[in-house]
């Protein structure tokens, strides 16, 4: 079962290697675009921005983009190359005692890895500006899905050294969350004041959630001591979890299937001083979900001592620990962790002293995002900063660099794409290391993403 | 320009990405497990697995442990021949040619006419006979009855019929065989007076005489004469001799014979188990009498024989006539249900026969006097219906001790104390009956021992159960007289005699005249021994997907801490064997050590535990340990067990704990 997890970890960062989706202009300009954000991709930043016009008066994204991210916080690239590609006749390496000790080394003084999967489907995105109105609207289908895992060390360390006797094994930072709804969002962005460059505008999206599953491990305080005489364990924790009805055997999927109802709602804010600067500030995801449907809480407080593991009597109260531990909840209301974001950017073309060397657009953008902790959801808040440059070297062709600076590492993002007056499509890498297929890669993120213009 | 270049570097930079990576491949490691055991048991938990209906505890005596075991008598039908079994002795009688009294077909006749003895006396006319002294006269006639008779003995009885008108005298009278070669004499007789017109009969016993068909008579004869009287002669006037043979005794005969009848009678007594029975009056249910008759003679014979104490609507048993014929044998069954037995002297049987011996039909036939008929008759397997008096009968029961008791609890030389038994015997009936001589008897096939525990006479009520106590000191002796030597019994025998005896009425018996019962062993386990021992084996198959997981192990470290409070020293040796390669892995593997030890508690001279003792055993187990284990599909588990030949006694609250540390090597893969 050890083993188990961390195959689970070691393939998932297979796949998301391989495959993975974001909006393109987000992605490259290192999520620092909550400033000068335009179009579809204000929804996904900041509603305030629906205001500004853009190039053409709508955009439509309507074919399904997948958007996957992964990120951890110890293992790179270069220990997968190292472990977990095996040897030149393509048999298993063989982990040394040395190479179990290099891997517990990768956690420095850091007790848990932190695993973090995000994933989201765009179903349909049309955004429209009204110069009349001074303001845009925009409606929206959207598929998400994140979930977070910490698995402790001393996990690791059972798992590659066995249990040692008389060591105690800590497992009090296995936390894990996730969960998947589906998003149908509608949205108005507008000036509140504009006179003659300088703009004022707010915007805000209402959504209504359909939950189709979560999951919530938290509060753990387990740990693991074998003795000469026994084997004892402690564990503290509380599961919550929901599901559709279609995840039970024998049920069809239904697209309009879900487990619970929520709402939430986005804010922006955004103030363009003049030509040079533009500053934007967001709130996101304020809402909650409440599971009506197979909605579960497992909640145990257990200490047990197993004398003899052959015995069915002694170990099977712990098989059946979960099953008798479960309650079906009603209306349980889960609080979305919700995402504040500021930022400011600078259209360094338009500064006269740099607009005679540079003729094509060049934005730099700076952002500060916070996602706040829920309480089933994210035990902790995880800060970014990042910094973007968007440049246009000719009509059609942008280039986008990013530096994201995080918990789990500091990477370099970049993308392009090709624009036209009628269709955009747009690339993007969240880390550029990517290219170089550099050892040091903990994070990864490909980000494809196409929109109409009319 | 600037677009190509930088479509082509795009290009590249993806390309570069998608071809290096390499897929996964999931390394393998090796991780130590450490898997704790803990186990107490106490020696009531330990019995109570094994079959807690064997093992009792005596609450009494601070919890001792009781082995319990039933033997136990199956019911049995009193009136069961096999169990009350009632016969004769088989009763034979011979009898031989020369036991019957023959009689000659024809007697030896000598006609003699009076001018053969007198010629010179004129016929038919009136004439004075004077005294005549001393004529000599002889006559010879054939015989066509027989050719030869030898005779052991006979009665001759002589008729000597004198018809003429006076007086004679036969001063000499010799019968004598007249052939070439025998001329014996027969008979002889002097002085025989005849009155005329009379007759004299003499009868003498002869001896040892051959008798041939030609004879002869020898006379000398006198007169008186008639004196002055005239008396008339006449030609048919004679002195007839004729000699009849009776009650001949036959050494030899070759002659012919009419019927002979030879009557015989046997006397015999009923018996019930070699003793004297004691029956007025019985009904049979069941039984038979077998008769056997052997003819070994040249004559054709019949037998009928009558017992006039066996009788059915009062009319006597008979057989009828049996027809034997010469040189055979014949056997005759008769069943004997619902007769009724009346034995003289309440037990004597009589039986009456007849002999014929048939006649020859004028054929000549040759027979010896040591030729016989045999004749054997017993009454078989009665089983009676009913019965007044007394009758006697023989039980025997065999037992056998659970064998898997006898290898798993007491396999080796032990010394009991104390072991208690007592004999419930249940009587169905309606009459008590006794048992005397009653024994169980062991025996070990091992050491070919024999060993009898005497039971007591005692008297079983009618329709009840006794209870006959066992002597405990004497029982426990007779256990331990095998114990001490290898193991217990193989089997016991119970065997005992029983004697039912009426109140002088009839009784008759019916589907509940059972016995039954059982010996009630209960053996506390307070013994010494040095050695118990017990092998177990356990068909050790692993299933393919344990086989896979046991192949990921590299080595073992298994530490064994016992921490003990049973007065036992206690040795085990655990072997794996592979039938396939015939291989044994033994446990302890270093040579030097034969069992592992694990150590007696402290105990005092009771034999109660008192202080705990710890053992640690430690075995490593190697690669090649494992793959073996993994192959073998045998386990044996040997135990020995001593008290170092001092006094133990096992309670329910001994216990033993085992910390059982198991440290293993194992590869994830």
């Amino acid at each position: 079962m050890l083993k188990i997890l961390l195959i689970i970890f070691i393939n998932f960062y297979i796949v998301i290697a391989q495959i993975n989706f974001n909006t393109a202009k987000i992605v490259a300009s290192g999520n620092s675009s909550v400033a000068f954000s335009r179009g579809i991709e204000s929804i996904q930043n900041n509603p305030s921005n629906l205001a500004f016009f853009d190039k053409k008066n709508w955009e439509i994204s309507f074919l399904p983009q997948i958007n996957l991210n992964f990120q951890n916080s110890i293992f790179s690239y270069g220990e997968y190359k190292k472990y977990f590609i095996g040897n030149a006749d393509k048999s298993p390496k063989h982990l040394s005692d040395k190479d179990k000790n290099d891997i517990l080394s990768l956690f420095n003084s850091q007790e848990y890895e932190e695993i973090f999967l995000n994933s989201s489907i765009g179903i349909l995105n049309i955004s429209s500006n009204f110069k009349e109105l001074k303001g845009g609207f925009c409606i929206s289908i959207n598929e998400r899905l994140y979930n977070f895992n910490s698995i402790p060390k001393e996990a690791f360390r059972l798992i590659l050294f066995g249990n040692t006797l008389n060591t105690n094994y800590k497992f009090n930072d296995l936390n894990g969350s996730g969960i998947w709804f589906r998003e149908y969002s509608i949205g108005y962005g507008f000036q509140l004041y504009n006179k003659n460059i300088s703009k004022i505008a707010f915007g805000i999206i209402l959504k209504y959630l359909n939950g189709m599953g979560y999951y919530s491990i938290y509060n753990t305080n387990s740990n693991f001591l074998t003795t000469d005489s026994s084997i004892n364990g402690n564990m503290n924790v509380k599961i919550n979890y929901a599901f559709p009805n279609f995840f039970e055997e024998g049920n069809k999927y239904s697209f309009f299937e879900s487990s619970g109802k929520g709402q939430s709602f986005d804010i922006g804010l955004s103030y363009i001083p003049n030509d040079i600067f533009s500053f934007g500030a967001s709130i996101q995801d304020l809402g909650y979900i409440i599971w009506k449907k197979n909605s579960y809480e497992i909640e145990i407080d257990t200490t047990s001592e197993i004398k003899n593991i052959f015995e069915e009597d002694e170990y099977k109260p712990l098989k059946d620990l979960f099953n008798n531990h479960k309650n079906e909840i009603y209306n349980n209301k889960t609080i979305l962790p919700y995402t504040v974001k500021i930022g400011f950017a600078i259209n360094i073309n338009k500064i006269s002293s740099i607009s005679e060397i540079i003729s094509f657009p060049v934005i730099l953008g700076f952002q500060y995002s916070q996602i706040n902790k829920s309480k089933q959801l994210l035990n902790r808040n995880y800060n970014f900063i990042s910094l973007g440059l968007d440049l246009v070297l000719l009509k059609w062709l942008p280039i986008r660099f990013g530096y994201t600076h995080s918990k789990f590492s500091s990477d370099f993002s970049f993308g392009t794409g090709i624009n036209t007056t009628i269709f955009d499509f747009d690339i993007a890498l969240s880390n550029l290391q990517v290219l170089f297929l550099s050892k040091s890669i903990k994070t990864f993120g490909i980000t494809i993403s196409t929109k109409f213009l009319f | 320009m600037k677009n190509k270049i930088f479509i082509i570097l795009l290009i590249f930079t993806l390309n570069s990405c998608f071809n290096d990576f390499q897929e996964p491949i999931v390394p393998t490691w090796d991780v130590s497990l450490t898997i704790p055991i803990t186990k107490e048991y106490t020696l009531g938990e330990i019995l109570d697995n094994v079959d807690n209906s064997k093992f009792t505890f005596d609450s009494k005596n601070d919890s001792l442990i009781l082995y319990n075991t039933t033997l136990k008598l199956n019911p049995i039908s009193l009136n069961n021949p096999d169990y009350i079994k009632i016969n004769t002795p088989s009763k034979e009688g011979h009898v031989k040619i020369s036991d019957i009294k023959f009689s000659l077909k024809e007697k030896f006749v000598f006609d003699n006419k009076i001018s053969e003895i007198f010629p010179n006396i004129p016929l038919n006319s009136n004439t004075i006979i004077p005294r005549i002294n001393n004529i000599n006269y002889s006559k010879e006639i054939s015989l066509k009855s027989f050719n030869l008779v030898s005779i052991d003995s006979a009665n001759m009885n002589i008729e000597i019929e004198n018809n003429f008108p006076f007086d004679i005298v036969i001063d000499n009278l010799i019968l004598q065989n007249n052939d070439v070669s025998n001329t014996s004499v027969i008979f002889s007789k002097s002085n025989i007076l005849i009155n005329k017109f009379s007759k004299v009969i003499l009868s003498e016993i002869i001896i040892n005489k051959n008798i041939s068909n030609n004879q002869k008579i020898l006379i000398t004869l006198s007169t008186p004469g008639t004196g002055q009287n005239n008396v008339f002669i006449s030609s048919d006037q004679n002195l007839k001799i004729s000699f009849d043979a009776k009650d001949i005794k036959i050494l030899y005969a070759d002659a012919s014979f009419d019927e002979q009848k030879y009557n015989f009678s046997l006397t015999s007594s009923l018996i019930n188990y070699g003793n004297d029975i004691e029956i007025k009056e019985s009904k049979i249910k069941n039984g038979k009498m077998v008769l056997l008759i052997s003819n070994s003679t040249n004559i054709n014979s019949r037998i009928k024989s009558e017992l006039p104490e066996l009788k059915y609507n009062n009319i006597n048993f008979n057989t009828g006539d049996i027809f034997i014929s010469s040189n055979s044998q014949i056997i005759k069954t008769y069943y004997l249900n619902d007769y009724v037995l009346r034995p003289q002297n309440n037990k004597d049987i009589t039986i009456n026969s007849t002999l014929t011996i048939n006649s020859t039909n004028n054929n000549f036939i040759q027979i010896h006097g040591n030729d016989s008929i045999h004749y054997r008759i017993e009454l078989k397997d009665i089983e009676i219906q009913s019965f007044s008096g007394s009758i006697k009968g023989n039980i025997n029961q065999s037992f056998h001790l659970p064998k898997d008791d006898i290898d798993k609890y007491f396999n080796g030389n032990i010394k009991f104390e104390n072991i208690d038994a007592k004999l419930i015997i249940s009587n169905g009936s309606d009459i008590p009956f006794k048992i005397s001589n009653s024994k169980v008897i062991g025996y070990n096939k091992i050491t070919n021992k024999y060993e009898n525990f005497l039971i007591n006479d005692a008297i079983i009520q009618a329709n009840n159960k006794t209870n006959i106590p066992l002597d405990k000191s004497k029982f426990t002796n007779f256990i331990n007289s095998f114990t001490q030597t290898n193991s217990l019994p193989d089997y016991f025998d119970f065997n005992t005699d029983i004697e039912m005896t009426t109140n002088n009425q009839n009784y008759l018996f019916s589907n509940k005249d059972t016995l039954s019962g059982a010996i009630f062993i209960t053996i506390p386990l307070l013994f010494s021994t040095d050695n118990i021992n017990y092998t177990d084996s356990l068909d050790y198959e692993l299933s393919d997907s344990d086989k896979k997981e046991i192949e990921k192990l590299n080595y073992g470290l298994l530490t064994i801490k016992t921490t003990k409070k049973i007065p036992l020293n206690g040795n085990l040796r655990i072997r794996f064997y592979n039938t396939n390669t015939k291989k044994t892995l033994t446990f302890p593997k270093n040579i030097g050590n034969n069992y592992y030890l694990i150590s007696s508690a402290e105990k005092d001279e009771q034999g109660n535990s008192i202080k705990e003792s710890i053992t640690i055993i430690q075995e490593e187990f190697s690669k090649d340990n494992i793959t073996f284990l993994k192959e073998a599909n045998l386990c044996f588990l040997d135990f020995v067990l001593n008290t170092n030949n001092k006094l133990s006694r096992l309670k329910r609250s001994d216990k033993i704990k085992f910390n059982i540390t198991s440290e293993f090597g194992y590869k994830v893969k």
